[in-house]
Formats: structure tokens, C-alpha cells, sequence
């Protein structure tokens, strides 16, 4: 194996597009180093990102909303100054993931191209209505943060490509936003994860718009529609937030493993999703974080 | 394919070989005999591994040797200066957070760079950078005590 260090995009592009499948992207290295240890990838040339340092840059602005680079560490999401600000709900998802450890290593770049079942940032961007933009030396593409996730552990990223920038518009920073995660070790993965991103009408009362964003059920991550299309515009209550949250535990698609059954994890999501949809209600969250 | 670094471990500079693929736990161990880096699970959970890469805490089993190049790595050989322990080590063998001692190198470098970063943490602030390590033998109360006292100590000036 061969390993690479462009020293700038343009570069590490063209070694992209030269080595097609052979070549293999190294972020953090946090997930990669594991499927390299095990076999499960054997890449001839192994391209390693840590020299792009523009793609650590956040940046914010009121046009544009908040942007991150693609090599972003998972421990700088968690203590930016600018992502609390803007962000907290991305900011406090960043910090339940895994150990301080993997997070000082760990990018967000990496983690949604990885895509691991459970994986807590890709619930929260979907939340969030993020996009993200992907390079190669054919051009840019820009993506909504759901269409990335194609399948089980796979991504539309293409083997030339570079998921270079996640971009959370402006009308989805500050007002009620939680995740909330279950996990039976705080190390781990979520079991369930939920997202919720929500807006209330002047009456304080009414759901005007809402978006949520699932993990850890499914092979992929998702956006939960049909329980949004039972909150939008209507009146939020208990019951209305009840019936939400068993739809989308009616809909779910969760696997049995060493960490939960497919029953326990149905279960949890429509206790998460409840606990979640209240916390977006009425900013009563807290209480049931892992 | 063998490549050409140089690694700044603990102050000094090696000049090594190595292989694009292996881990710096691995160079660390069998070319530099720095044991002090324990292999454990090998996937990130355990901590027992744990290295500082210019001062802050990660698993070597997931570093690449070729990527820590240029970079300061401190392993637990590296704490002690004149043969004087480092506060945090003399406090885990004072408040018996030490028994088989496997884990210890990881949880003491790990309570280093929380303590050099933040003087004065709250437990819970210790029991959060402390997740990414795991003792089997210890329970994890005394660990704890022991990075709040040292914590004390290095704040009181009796230690560095
Ligand atoms: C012990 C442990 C516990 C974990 N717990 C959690 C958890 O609780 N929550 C959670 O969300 N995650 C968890 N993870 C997963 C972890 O957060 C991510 O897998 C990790 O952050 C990946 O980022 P990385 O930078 O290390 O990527 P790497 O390991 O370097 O790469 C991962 C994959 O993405 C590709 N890739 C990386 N960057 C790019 C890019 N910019 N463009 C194109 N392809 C790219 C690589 O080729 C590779 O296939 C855990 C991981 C471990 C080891
Ligand atoms: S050996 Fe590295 S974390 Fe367990
Ligand atoms: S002292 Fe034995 S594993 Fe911690």
C-alpha cells in the first residue's frame, strides 16, 4: 500500500481521479485504520487529507449559514466558539460521540462518509436540512445531507470524489433544535438517535414547520416524514406528538444485534422520538439525554 | 511500501522504516520497545493504547505512523522527568488507582492532557475525558480521586 499526502485540493483530486478504486480516502483515520486491520478494505494507495488545512476552516455567515470543512474534527464541532453559537444542537451532538479520544482524530467529513448505523451527526444534519458539497476534477455537486446516505454503510461519494464542505442554511440556525441519543454504553454508537429541528407559530402552540431526522433504525439514516406530516400545522399536544412518534416506530426498519434487538430499538424510537418531539415543544430535552 | 520518517517521541527524534499500513502503537512497541503503549482491543474502545499527539489524547492502534510525522507523540516514558514522577503517576500509586497496571498508562496520559488544559475539573468532567479508557480491575472511583488530587497537587505547586 502507498500512502499520499497532497498538499493541496487540486492535487489530491487529480490522485483521486488517477487511482479510481484503487485509491482510498484517509481522514481521521478513526474508522478507516479498523476496516484496514480487518481486511475489510485493501486500497493501493491510501490518500491522506491531513495537509488540506483549508478544509478545517468554520466559518458563518448571516447569508450563507454555517459552514464546515470536511476535515473538521469532531472535538473542534464541540468546543467552536461560532458552532455554540449558532448551533448548539450540532455542537452538543458532536460531544456524544464516542470518547474524547476518537474526537480529537475523528472529522465530520469522515464520519458521514463512513456511515455507520448509529452514527449521531448524520441524524442532526438531516434536522438541520444540511447540504454538502462533493469535488472531484470533473466539478463540484451539492447534495442534500440525505441523498449522501444510499445504503447500509454506503454513500453516494463517488470514488473520485471528495466530500469537501457540510453547509447548514441560515434558516435552520437558532429556534428549538435536540438530539437526543440512546446508547446502553456511552462510548457507542446510538442505538436510536432522533433529531428534531422544529418552529412554532405566534400562538406558541401550533407546529409551523418541522423536520426529523432518524438514526440507528434503519440501514440508513433518515428524514421522518410521515411524522412530520402529522405535526405541520397542526396543533402540538400530547397526543398529537404520541401519534407522530408511533408512526415512526411503525415505519422503522431496525436490525437485532449485541447491542439491542429490532423490537427494543423500535420501542426506544417512539419513546426518543416522544421525549425529543416535547423537548422541541417546550425545551424540556435535557432530561432525557444518554 | 516502506517509507523514510522521522518521529518526535518524548523529546527525541528516531529515524525509522516503516510500512504505510502499521500503526504507531505497532512502532512504538517493536521499534522503539516504548511498551508503555499497551495493545488492547485494537479498535478504539479501550484506551489502553492511548498516546499524546501534540498534547492531546489518542488511540494509537488508529494512528498511522507515516501520518504522525512532524507531530510531538509523548508515551508514558516520557512523563517522568530525573526519575521524579509526574504528580498524576504519583497520585494513582498513592490512592490505589493502580492494580494490574495495564490501563494505568492510558488513563494517566489521558488525565494529563485534561489537567494541562483545565487546571480544575469537576469529577464529571474527569469521568468524560476518562470514557475512551477502560480498567478492568480498579473500578473507576479511585482513578477518579486520584486525577482530582493530583489536580490539587499540580494547582498547589507541589508537582510540575
Ligand atoms: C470506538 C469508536 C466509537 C465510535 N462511536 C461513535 C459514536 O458514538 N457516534 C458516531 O457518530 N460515530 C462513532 N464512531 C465513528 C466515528 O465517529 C467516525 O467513524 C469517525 O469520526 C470517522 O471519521 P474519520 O475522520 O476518522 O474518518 P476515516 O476513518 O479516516 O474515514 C472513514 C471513511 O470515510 C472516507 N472519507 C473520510 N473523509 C472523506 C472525505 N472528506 N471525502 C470522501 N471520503 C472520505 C474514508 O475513505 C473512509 O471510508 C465511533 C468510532 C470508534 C472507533
Ligand atoms: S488498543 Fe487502541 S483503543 Fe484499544
Ligand atoms: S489496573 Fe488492571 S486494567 Fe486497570
Amino acid at each position: 500500500m502507498q500512502y499520499v499526502e497532497p498538499g493541496s485540493l487540486t492535487e489530491a483530486l487529480q490522485t483521486l481521479s488517477q487511482n479510481g478504486e484503487e485509491g482510498k480516502v484517509l481522514a481521521g483515520g478513526q474508522s478507516l485504520l479498523l476496516m484496514l486491520h480487518l481486511g475489510l478494505v485493501r486500497p493501493a494507495v491510501l490518500v491522506s487529507l491531513q495537509r488540506l488545512s483549508d478544509l478545517t476552516a468554520i466559518a458563518y455567515d448571516p447569508k450563507g449559514g454555517l459552514r464546515l470543512g470536511a476535515m473538521t474534527t469532531q472535538r473542534a464541532i464541540e468546543t467552536s466558539p461560532l458552532v455554540r453559537q449558532h448551533c448548539p444542537m450540532l455542537a452538543r451532538t458532536s460531544s456524544l460521540i464516542a470518547s474524547v479520544h476518537v474526537r480529537m482524530l475523528g472529522t465530520l467529513g469522515g464520519n458521514l462518509c463512513h456511515n455507520l448505523p448509529g452514527a449521531d451527526p448524520p441524524p442532526a444534519l438531516i434536522a438541520l436540512d444540511a447540504t454538502v458539497l462533493l469535488a472531484s476534477t470533473r466539478g463540484v455537486r451539492e447534495l442534500a445531507i440525505a441523498e449522501l446516505f444510499s445504503g447500509f454503510m454506503e454513500t453516494a461519494v463517488r470514488p473520485d470524489e471528495l466530500l469537501t464542505e457540510i453547509r447548514i442554511p441560515p434558516a435552520s440556525l437558532g429556534g428549538r433544535a435536540v438530539y437526543l441519543k440512546h446508547c446502553v454504553r456511552s462510548v457507542d454508537p446510538a442505538l436510536v438517535g432522533v433529531a428534531v429541528r422544529l418552529k412554532l407559530a405566534g400562538d406558541g402552540v401550533t407546529c409551523a414547520d418541522l423536520r426529523i431526522g432518524v438514526g440507528g433504525v434503519s440501514p440508513t439514516p433518515y428524514r421522518a416524514g410521515s411524522a412530520e406530516k402529522i405535526l405541520r400545522g397542526q396543533r402540538l399536544s400530547r397526543d398529537s406528538i404520541s401519534a407522530a412518534s408511533a408512526v415512526a416506530a411503525a415505519e422503522c426498519d431496525p436490525i437485532t444485534d449485541a447491542h439491542g434487538s429490532a423490537r427494543y430499538r423500535r420501542k426506544m424510537l417512539e419513546v426518543f422520538m416522544r421525549r425529543a418531539l416535547t423537548g422541541g415543544w417546550n425545551g424540556d430535552g435535557a432530561a432525557a439525554l444518554c | 511500501m516502506k517509507y523514510p520518517v522521522t518521529l518526535g517521541v518524548n523529546g527525541e527524534s528516531f529515524e525509522l522504516l516503516v510500512e504505510a499500513h502499521k500503526p504507531l502503537l505497532h512502532v512504538l512497541r517493536d521499534d522503539l520497545n516504548l511498551t508503555g503503549a499497551r495493545r488492547g482491543c485494537e479498535s478504539g474502545y479501550c484506551g489502553a493504547c492511548t498516546v499524546l499527539l501534540d498534547r492531546q489524547p489518542v488511540h494509537s492502534c488508529s494512528v498511522l505512523a507515516v501520518a504522525a510525522v512532524g507531530k510531538e507523540i509523548t508515551t508514558i516514558e516520557g512523563l517522568a522527568v530525573n526519575r521524579q514522577l509526574h504528580p498524576l503517576q504519583e497520585a494513582f500509586v498513592a490512592d490505589g488507582a493502580i492494580q494490574c497496571g495495564y490501563c494505568s498508562p492510558g488513563f494517566i496520559l489521558t488525565a494529563k492532557a485534561l489537567l494541562d488544559g483545565e487546571p480544575q475539573p469537576d469529577s464529571s468532567t474527569v469521568r468524560e475525558w476518562l470514557k475512551g479508557n477502560i480498567c478492568r480491575c480498579t473500578g473507576y472511583a479511585k482513578i477518579v480521586s486520584a486525577v482530582l488530587n493530583a489536580a490539587g497537587k499540580v494547582r498547589a505547586g507541589e508537582g510540575r
